[in-house]
């Protein structure tokens, strides 16, 4: 399928939106009445270099 | 006494934490904030700064570190916090953790501003569910860029950005952005402040607007190749209420510019571009109308789809007789021009304007990359005539950015009026439902404080702004601001007056 067959078009009314990160968009979303939901997202967790290697080596 | 109080699991960005630590530093019984995600930095800089901190904090967890007299004033303070960072969720309501969770078709934009290391995954995750990105976050590689763009116009999404300040989709303005009416001209631009300029002169001139497409700052650099630009150009061709296509950018990588400009001759639509700074000889043989600043290219836009004349602003005489009044009433020992500008473009376009109207007046600046200015030695202290482009990391690393928060500005303004020396404080004011509800009330005392010196600002806005572009207008001109009607009239009148000036010292 080609790129302009599978296009999803340019909004022509009141976008619905999806808000990650700043907390400030969301509000002006809200603001201008707009579907918005924001994302509760946390950093997923680092393991350390050492715990890696560890894992890697019983996995 | 010190304490540090965690919201576990829960991540909120940088720009709000700051802000909201500002304030709740301004609260009753508090005397010192900090808000700040878990990461070794943070940490280190609270150790610094004497507080103890929490055995089970981790880079997950949000800190808010207070300084207060009391417990009471402590869990005010925490509550406040509580209340600032609500997202007014129900219980009934779905909860969203990251892309993988959205359904299909639940969502039109996803509007991201995460750390860079994290944003290209969800942005992926959001094409390949089919949803445009809209991506705020501006410390990508070129590389990741150049390839997220080319994989979102192969999956038929918008990618706007990374390092997209400001877009207009069905009406409704993405973050930094304003609202401005309807209309028949489509804008694509690689310069957040430069595009909004544009929209918002053109509906100050009576037309309007099917979309503002941010493409983001950098792409058309070399490494990226104007893959957003030429994409987007692609589907404003074939969008029937688009009826001309505007290109908005600063000066770029030149094969790149030439490339889009091509790209352009290929279109059936008008194009009408303003790569500021560029030579006429860019233009040159291609079917583009080329013109050299903002306010140029919302004209030459108006004026192709109403067939009229539009009428913007003081003509040069006037511009003339206002700078000689100005310069008349500033006494001899003052003699230099402050910029404090928000806006990249609105920053660049001015120095240019004063490379043009007055080559001998040398400015100096804490901008990269500009041909018409000399480098500061510190952001920290102006020298001579200065021009302050705010919106750098110079600016931001240290306090939320000033079109979100004024504090910063406001303080950099006292500064400038501590200087016995400075003649004129120029200034951008930018309006929008994404940034600070009250962007001049700060000013106003400081200004009828001193009037020996003398103010030139623009205010950029879209009529549907919340802050009211008329009002915020008769606030400044009340307390004796010279409003212009752009950031190019800006320019130009405090080029004319410190031509006045340099002429008198010379």
């Amino acid at each position: 399928m080609s790129a302009v067959n599978m296009e999803k078009p340019i909004p022509k009314e009141k976008p619905s939106v999806a808000n990650l990160g700043i907390k400030l968009f969301y509000d002006s979303m809200i603001a201008q009445n707009t579907r918005c939901v924001q994302i509760e997202w946390v950093p997923p967790i680092k393991q350390s270099a050492e715990v890696e290697e560890l894992l890697n080596e019983f996995l | 006494m010190k304490k540090v109080f965690l919201l576990k699991n829960r991540y909120v960005d940088s720009v709000t934490l700051m802000t909201v630590a500002a304030e709740i530093s301004a609260l009753d019984g508090i005397d010192g904030a900090e808000c700040g995600m878990g990461t070794k930095q943070n940490l280190d800089i609270l150790k610094e700064l004497g507080y103890g901190l929490p055995a089970d904090v981790t880079m997950n967890d949000v800190m808010i570190a207070l300084d207060a007299g009391g417990e009471a004033a402590m869990k005010d303070a925490c509550a406040y916090v509580e209340r600032s960072l609500s997202t007014g969720h129900s219980r009934r309501q779905k909860v969203y953790h990251d892309v993988d969770s959205i359904g299909e078709g639940e969502f039109d934009i996803l509007q991201l501003s995460l750390p860079g290391e994290y944003a290209v995954k969800e942005a992926y995750k959001a094409i390949d569910k089919g949803i445009h990105v809209f991506m705020f976050t501006a410390d990508i590689s070129l590389e990741e860029e150049h390839d997220l763009k080319v994989y979102a116009r192969d999956h038929g999404c918008l990618m706007m950005g990374p390092d997209a300040g400001v877009g207009l989709l069905g009406g409704v303005a993405m973050a930094a952005g304003s609202i401005v009416k309807s209309g028949p001209i489509g804008i694509i631009g690689a310069s957040g402040s430069g595009s909004q300029e544009v929209a918002c002169l053109i509906e100050q001139m009576g037309s309007g607007v099917t979309c503002v497409l941010g493409t983001g700052g950098r792409d058309l650099k070399k490494a990226v190749g104007g893959v957003s630009m030429m994409a987007d150009m692609d589907r404003l061709e074939r969008d029937a209420d688009t009826k001309l296509i505007c290109l908005v950018s600063m000066l770029a990588d030149r094969e790149v510019m030439e490339k889009v400009l091509e790209k352009a001759d290929t279109l059936t639509k008008p194009v009408v571009a303003v790569f500021l700074g560029a030579d006429s000889a860019l233009y040159e043989g291609h079917r583009v109308t080329g013109t050299y600043d903002l306010t140029e290219a919302a004209k030459a836009c108006v004026k192709q789809v109403t067939g009229k004349e539009p009428q913007l602003g003081m003509t040069g005489e006037e511009i003339e007789a206002l700078a000689a009044r100005t310069a008349d009433a500033i006494s001899p020992e003052r003699k230099y021009f402050r910029g404090l500008y928000t806006g990249g473009t609105f920053a660049e376009e001015t120095l240019m304007t004063y490379r043009e109207q007055a080559p001998e007046i040398v400015m100096h600046t804490n901008r990269d990359n500009t041909q018409y200015a000399v480098r500061l030695k510190t952001h920290k202290q102006s020298e001579g005539n200065t021009l302050l482009d705010m919106g750098d990391l110079d600016f931001t690393a240290e306090a939320p950015h000033t079109v979100f928060d004024p504090a910063q500005r406001a303080l950099r303004f006292q500064q400038e009026l501590d200087d016995p020396q400075v003649a004129v404080i120029a200034m951008d004011i930018i309006l929008g439902p994404g940034v600070a509800p009250d962007p001049v009330s700060c000013y106003l005392p400081m200004i009828r404080q001193h009037p020996e010196v003398k103010y030139v600002f623009a205010v950029c806005g879209g009529e549907g702004d919340p802050q009211g572009k008329d009002k915020i207008k008769k606030q400044l001109r009340e307390a004796g601001v010279i409003v212009a009607e752009s950031d190019h009239e800006s320019a130009m009148i405090s080029a004319a007056i410190m031509k006045k000036l340099e002429a008198r010292t010379a």
